[in-house]
């Protein structure tokens, strides 16, 4: 299992309100979880390859996202670590309606 | 290889995140904390009068929200209006009551309306609300989601 520090590190977060959210997390562990320049996917299409593809590939076109905010997220239900190929694709999507 | 660091990775077509291996899906649109959080991106995008009128109506106690319109700035979630434009103030006479006809509305999750166009709003005076949809007699566009 992997430890929850410090170091900050890029995640797939998701919640029980059914919120999908990409950002940088210090801890992991406990409730709430702090998420720096948080993403919130709207939407998702199929070339994504379902939920994970946004952890191991990030938004493909057609994906829409919130702007980047830092929040603090509630009643967390997965966190998912991100691929620097993720990140990537993360840090270049618009935010989109 | 996924690193799941904690939980399980949801799955299942109508929990709201689409099917888990294949296929598209969707988010709930958020959280009224992540999208209050993202007015203070979208003001960065405004001129100096639009920034300074937002602190204004916060200081005076307005709730600050979002309107969702079409691409004419005319009301597309239920009523109608004029076009909307920045610093329009528009104001109804009521009665003041969530979906009511005569409420002026807004929302803190703006995804889960219809609307070619946001718009940042300040709802002003008495103001009922249910956490997510807040609806006031009286409304001031503040600013574009651009």
């Amino acid at each position: 299992m992997l430890k929850s520090n410090s170091k900050e590190r890029p995640v797939l977060v998701t919640t029980a309100h059914k919120g999908v959210f990409f950002g940088y997390a210090r801890q992991t562990d406990g409730d709430p979880i702090k998420l720096r320049a948080a993403r919130n996917c709207i939407y998702w299409p199929s070339e994504n390859k379902g939920f994970l593809g946004l952890a191991s590939i990030g938004p493909v076109p057609g994906a829409r996202v919130g702007p980047a905010a830092d929040i603090e997220l509630r009643d967390i239900t997965c966190v998912v670590e991100c691929s620097s190929e993720a990140v990537a694709a993360w840090e270049r999507a618009p935010w989109t309606k | 290889m996924d690193k799941v660091i904690r939980g399980e990775v949801p799955s299942g077509s109508g929990y709201g995140y689409g099917d888990s291996d294949y296929g598209d899906g969707d988010g709930y649109g958020g959280s009224k904390e992540y999208w209050s959080a993202c007015i203070r991106f979208f003001a960065k995008q405004w001129n100096e009068i639009q920034r300074t009128r937002l602190v204004a109506l916060q200081s005076g106690g307005a709730t600050i929200a979002y309107w969702c319109s079409d691409k004419n700035g005319r009301a597309c979630n239920g009523g109608t209006n004029s076009p909307v434009a920045v610093g329009i103030v528009e104001k109804s006479c009521g009665p003041l009551g969530l979906c009511n006809r005569g409420t002026l509305h807004a929302t803190l999750i703006p995804p889960n309306w219809v609307g070619n166009r946001w718009w940042i709003v300040a709802l002003i005076g008495e103001v009922v609300g249910d956490g997510e949809k807040y609806g006031a007699l009286e409304r001031e566009i503040i600013g574009e989601c651009n």
